[in-house]
């Protein structure tokens, strides 16, 4: 979950020559249609739908496949999805306008923010900075070992997913390499928390959903296990293929918390990343340190890690800022290119460990953006 | 905050109040002056200098009257609303007591347990009943948070970093060698609670005790507004002055003080709570097994169960309390084996060993005449 290419996946992809996903040859509005059919007639998925939002800010919504495979109702237009790992373009975000007013440094060890706290094998928060933590260079280990099936209605506490985190060693020393954690996002939530004596949803909520008027984009709060406004469900994927699907659309998301608890709609999802890439969200001090990215080893080829912001080569040649999010019953898929041009892909299932390499909605995103 | 009486003695006194203000008028104002409760709030507001008082008292029988002294709003001259929410703070380890002593009852945590079966590595040789009995020895993170209340009124804690807070300061004496309120303590039992039920504390709360009850004026906030019709809660400045402090973060006290209630709804808790609605007969004789907390009150008789105290009443016999301070709201509140049950809110700190005293005097009148 939570991550840009899934716990399963991110095995499977590390050695693997991706190809960078071709656009179908088709252009136009037909041809993002086409990659949701296929997403969900060859593929399997039980809906897909995306959302195109022109440099003019006009938006096109496409779906197929349905919102509930047991009533067989239909897709809601735009509706809300859990949104996973693109919270972390949120909390990045809100750590950088910190960074703007000198209330955080980036090159400044966690432990000035956080004494004591981060301590294990290999680990010690006086030798991590907050820019390795956003950049996922920390080595900190990944807290998210478990299923969700398993954990599905569990509430846990942030400190118990950093607990879980330090009981593993170090992946690699601070600054050597590069490995995706969710681990590095809710350190960054709890800094945030020291930083403004505020929850990290509130501030997420009063620094970006408000101001940018995001109505259908929200934090869920402590325990809240629904999805408010309409939607398509999310299903489970097992890890075999033989096995069965089941609704997972009801769940605690405190499992993501800072590196992925929030719900929103593909629309708005794009509306956020024209805001940010647009430089309404921070200055542009900030928004460069955003955008200068490390190779991301293990991450398809075309794709580079900046903070809490990944950069996309598309096979267009032209290049996108977005991140991406996989929790069980979700996986979006979302960037906005040089020129504005801005499309969120959802489908409602994670891909099967076998189809993950091949990048299925990373596709139709290629293809939205590259028409 | 949230805690015993030591807190509430404020340096400085409340002169500038301005609470010379008259009870609100009513239909029957001559016959509720002369009853000993108004009285007892008329005086909590004229000679202690509360901004506000209220109170709800419960016959047997299921008759309740309420009062109300004071002003809600300083800054309007509005008056106190019957029944108004109030912040009940302490009491909230009732509640939190409850819910750990059902989950005694399912089987599903042991009350001679060591904390470590449940949180792992965070303190060492404590049972869960020396948390609920606050005979742990952990100090209280509030001497350790609060210097100057204002400074943190707005600030939101996670609850493990309430007993990192806690834990900056050494034990005061070893598990099991003595008495002392800590919130530290209700902090811990909830986190257990959340470890064993996979549920935030607060919905463990509101589903086991607040919905089955319908109490429905009881709330476990988030936010840092009171939702319902309340008195506004006061807080003294350096100079002594009563700064409005209604609207802060509860986060404080969490499983130790985080609730929102009213003086009826306390009462039917009480009601429920003893009248055996909640507890099987052997969780409910655990909670009311009592070791010495002379300092929990003004009396100096207290005991203290689990989560639970006794209160010396002067016509004889004892009550069952616990009560609650904070920043803003005083609750203390006792219902009798009979079943009359009082609650009495005031509006503002004690600014003196009397002052506190007297609140706890108008419970004892309340369930006395």
């Amino acid at each position: 979950m939570f991550r840009s290419f899934g716990a399963a996946a991110l095995a499977v992809l590390t050695g693997l020559t991706v190809a960078v996903p071709a656009a179908s040859s088709e252009a136009g509005p037909g041809a993002v249609q086409q990659g949701l059919n296929s997403l969900v007639r060859e593929h399997d998925f039980p809906a897909a739908m995306a959302s195109v939002r022109e440099p003019n800010g006009r938006g096109r919504f496409y779906s197929a496949g349905v919102g509930d495979v047991r009533t067989g109702e239909p897709v809601p237009v735009d509706g809300q999805v859990r949104i996973a790992s693109n919270t972390k373009m949120f909390t990045s975000t809100v750590v950088l306008q910190l960074v703007g007013e000198g209330k955080i440094g980036l090159d400044e060890p966690i432990e000035t923010y956080v004494p004591g706290l981060v301590r294990g094998e290999g680990i010690d928060g006086r030798d991590i900075t907050v820019r390795q933590l956003l950049q996922h260079t920390s080595g900190l280990p990944e807290y998210f070992t478990v299923d969700y099936k398993d954990v599905q209605h569990r509430y846990v506490e942030p400190r118990e997913l950093v607990d879980r985190a330090l009981a593993m060693p170090a992946v690699f020393a601070p600054g050597t390499s590069w490995r995706y954690s969710n681990t590095n996002y809710v350190l960054v939530g709890l800094i945030v928390q020291r930083v403004t004596g505020r929850p990290v949803g509130e501030e997420i909520t009063r620094r970006i959903v408000e101001p940018l008027g995001l109505r259908h984009t929200y934090w869920p709060g402590v325990g809240e296990q629904t999805i408010r406004e309409k939607h398509a469900h999310g299903y489970y994927t097992p890890s075999t293929s033989d096995g069965r699907r089941f609704d997972l659309t009801e769940l605690d998301p405190s499992w993501g918390w800072a590196a992925g608890q929030m719900i929103a709609t593909p629309g708005d999802l794009n509306r956020f990343l024209a805001a940010l890439v647009g430089g309404r969200l921070l200055a542009p001090a900030q928004l460069a340190e955003m955008r200068r990215t490390v190779a991301a080893p293990g991450f398809p080829p075309n794709l580079r890690y900046g903070l809490g912001l990944m950069r996309i080569e598309l096979s267009c040649g032209e290049v996108a800022w977005g991140h991406g999010g996989d929790i069980d019953g979700y996986e979006t898929r979302d960037a906005i290119t040089e020129d504005g041009r801005a499309a969120t892909v959802a489908v409602t299932a994670l891909p099967t460990p076998e189809q993950a390499p091949r990048l299925l909605a990373d596709a139709v995103l290629d293809t939205a953006l590259c028409q | 905050m949230l805690k015993k009486l030591s807190v509430l003695l404020v340096a400085g006194v409340l002169t500038a109040c301005g609470t010379a203000t008259a009870t609100p008028q009513r239909i029957d104002a001559a016959t509720q002056r002369q009853d000993p409760v108004q009285q007892a709030l008329d005086a909590l507001v004229r000679d202690d200098h509360f901004p506000g008082a209220l109170a709800a008292v419960r016959e047997p029988g299921g008759r309740t009257r309420d009062y109300t002294a004071g002003v809600g709003d300083l800054a309007t001259g509005a008056r106190v609303p019957v029944n108004g929410q109030v912040r009940i703070a302490s009491n909230t380890k009732m509640f939190t007591s409850t819910v750990v002593l059902q989950l005694v009852g399912e089987g599903k945590i042991g009350l001679d347990d060591s904390v470590e079966k449940y949180l792992p590595g965070i303190v060492h040789g404590i049972t869960v009943r020396q948390l609920l009995q606050q005979t742990s020895g952990l100090p209280d993170y509030d001497d350790v948070l609060i210097t100057d209340y204002f400074k943190v009124q707005h600030t939101f804690y996670e609850p493990r970093q309430l007993v990192d807070a806690a834990l900056t300061r050494p034990p005061l004496f070893a598990p099991g060698a003595g008495w002392s309120y800590a919130n530290t303590n209700y902090v811990l039992a909830g986190l257990i609670v959340q470890q064993v039920t996979g549920r935030p504390i607060g919905e463990e709360i509101t589903r086991r005790i607040i919905d089955r009850l319908g109490l429905r004026e009881t709330y476990w906030p988030v936010a840092q507004d009171i939702r319902r019709a309340h008195p506004h809660g006061y807080w003294p400045d350096a100079e002594g002055r009563p700064v409005d402090v209604t609207e802060m973060e509860p986060s404080m006290g969490w499983a130790a003080g985080q609730l929102i209630s009213t003086p009826r709804d306390l009462n039917a808790f009480m009601t429920a709570l003893l009248g055996g609605k909640l507890l099987r007969r052997a969780q409910m004789s655990a909670m009311k097994t009592l070791v010495d907390a002379p300092d929990f009150d003004t009396t100096g008789t207290a005991r203290y169960g689990l989560g639970l105290a006794t209160f010396d009443l002067s016509c004889g016999g004892v009550a069952w309390n616990h009560g609650g301070n904070a920043p803003g709201y005083i609750t203390r509140n006792a219902i009798t084996d009979d079943g009359r049950v009082a609650t009495v809110v005031v509006t503002g700190p004690a600014m003196s060993l009397p002052a506190a005293e007297h609140v706890e005097k108008a419970v004892d009148t309340a369930l006395c005449s």
